[in-house]
């Protein structure tokens, strides 16, 4: 599903401040994987997740998601193929948009944008449909301004956005780190939900070391743009807090900084 | 005071008319900075580009409409490079405007063949579409009242499209535009080329009015549409699409009697561009008194 081969990202490259953020990352996704990549600050999780979204293009290497070469597409070529939920509440919806607007936006993503209202009763009912299993009243208010919600109320939204189109696959980048812990859990328990009910193929960052070992069915550990440890199936419930901290101090100090 | 009266009253007609007219700039005005966050100021060149094509299509025997709507292609493709430069050389967007718009000077001086055009001696738009009562300044202001109100319903259906919120979302949220597969090229040119055939349309029909185009017709315009706009969004708010699109036409309106009345009253005309961005700076200082905080967004 998913397949970087070799990537690698030089930022300001020849220049005294030239910093490797990817140093040959491969990595394979299989359908209905759920991937959590864990690592401290400059592991290069982010620039990998960024690379995979378009955002950042790969100096080297190759990145194919469901069999099509995307290295080089700029992030909205490749939407409809790859959805992504922000750590920032505010970056995953337009703030002076309405809820049901960002909503038509997002199930038309990646598709060309018609000359026809975006808005109808049909849609509007089937926003409803997907916004309740939330729990949060959102269905109730469509038509409010985004920018009116709360941090967790926004990043349920993105969420139901992100996987609304059905995503080949779905980056989450520490997209609980700004909420506090109760609504941390609703959300990722709500991303859990649509992961599965769903069958996605996730990715996601996260520096919550207990989400790291809770979710998914493989975890990958980076350091200084290289996957350091990866561990899945069996070897990853396996796992605990302690062995992974362990493990973490014995190879990246700058983990437990963060 | 009764001399005031007498002086404002006489006014108003004329005020009337120009004040719709520039409802067309400062809904092009509006559009960049309120629906796309790039601050622009092109329309201080593409108001006189608007007015040189269609003075200059008319002397050379083109009928009144079809001049104005040379003027708006014209209008759009100003807004189009101001976009397009930004886009290509991520150069601030204020910068952008500033360099189109100076070279709209030397442009609008090769389109007419000289700094100005006189167009009395030909049929306007006036002419064309109210015949007989072409004289009449009621059924101008009608006339253009009706189009300006056109434009802006056209603009409103066309923003509640899937292709209008793709350019609302650009404004709104670029990282989240990118993510949900929208092209920040296409709508952000779509947007300004769009914003600056408005300002073209606006300097075309004033053209017509005063039969008359001079390349120094658009000094100053863009402070006077900002003004305009920041008065309606005070009297109509900006809650909502439609109020958000009445704005600038109501503020346009409004400001231009104002200015009128300040006239009136005897203030220097030379003070006037002195007043009015002592006026927009106290507007835009004071969000408390407009309910607003997030009065200019610039892009990065």
């Amino acid at each position: 599903m998913l397949e970087v081969t070799s990537i690698r990202k030089t930022f300001h490259a020849g220049t005294v401040n030239a910093r490797t953020a990817l140093d040959g990352v491969s990595l394979t996704l299989d359908d209905g994987d759920f991937a959590v990549v864990i690592g401290g600050n400059g592991a290069g999780k982010s620039t990998l997740l960024n690379a995979i979204a378009g955002e950042v293009i790969a100096d080297e290497g190759r990145i194919a998601v469901a069999g099509k070469d995307v290295t080089r597409l700029p992030t909205h070529r490749r939407a409809h193929l790859v959805s992504r939920v922000f750590q920032d509440p505010l970056a995953g919806s337009a703030g002076s948009m309405t809820i049901e607007e960002n909503l038509a936006l997002a199930t038309r993503r990646g598709q060309s944008a018609r000359l026809a209202f975006a808005l109808t009763e049909t849609r509007r009912a089937l926003y409803r449909e997907m916004l309740a299993p939330f729990g949060l009243g959102l269905e109730n208010r469509l038509d409010h301004k985004v920018e009116l919600l709360s941090g967790g109320q926004r990043q349920s939204l993105a969420l139901a956005m992100a996987v609304v189109t059905l995503p080949r696959i779905i980056l989450l980048d520490e997209h609980t780190a700004a909420l506090d812990p109760k609504t941390a859990a609703s959300v990722m328990q709500a991303t859990v939900r649509a992961v599965e009910e769903n069958r996605l193929t996730a990715l996601m960052v996260t520096h919550n070391m207990q989400h790291a070992i809770d979710f998914g069915n493989r975890l990958i550990m980076m350091t200084d743009g290289r996957i350091l440890f990866e561990a899945r199936g069996e070897e990853k419930r396996g796992l605990t807090v302690e062995a992974l901290v362990e493990r973490f101090h014995l190879t990246d100090d700058k983990m437990l900084l963060s | 005071m009764s001399g005031f009266f007498a002086v404002y009253s006489n006014l108003v007609p004329i005020t009337l008319l120009q004040g719709v007219i520039y409802g067309f700039l400062a809904l092009g005005i509006m559009i960049p900075f309120r629906m796309l966050s790039f601050p622009d100021l092109t329309a201080e060149g593409s108001f006189p580009l608007g007015g040189a094509v269609a003075a200059a299509s008319i002397a050379a025997g083109w009928d009144p409409i079809t001049a104005t709507m040379f003027a708006l292609f014209a209008g759009c493709l100003a807004g189009s490079a101001t976009a397009l430069i930004h886009l290509t050389l991520r150069l601030n967007t204020l910068l952008c405007g500033i360099i189109v718009l100076t070279m709209l000077f030397s442009i609008n001086i090769r389109i007419m063949g000289k700094p100005n055009q006189a167009i009395f001696a030909f049929d306007n738009i006036f002419d064309v579409l109210l015949g007989g009562s072409s004289r009449d300044l009621t059924m101008q202001i009608l006339l253009i009242l009706g189009m300006v109100l056109v434009a802006a319903l056209l603009l409103l259906l066309f923003l509640k499209t899937e292709a209008g919120m793709a350019m609302r979302a650009v404004g709104a949220n670029q990282l989240m535009a990118r993510a949900q597969g929208i092209s920040i090229w296409k709508q952000t040119t779509l947007g300004i080329a769009l914003a600056g055939g408005l300002c073209a349309v606006a300097g075309a029909l004033m053209t017509q009015n005063q039969s008359f185009a001079d390349v120094n017709m658009g000094f100053g315009v863009l402070i006077n549409g900002l003004a305009a706009v920041i008065v309606g969004e005070t009297l109509v708010g900006r809650s909502t699409l439609t109020r958000q699109l009445l704005a600038p036409i109501v503020g346009a309106i409004v400001y231009y009697q104002a200015i009128s009345m300040a006239l009136a009253l005897g203030l220097n005309p030379s003070d006037l561009r002195l007043m009015t961005g002592l006026f927009v700076l106290a507007m835009l200082a004071l969000p408390g008194v407009t309910g607003r905080r997030e009065v200019m967004k610039i892009r990065e």
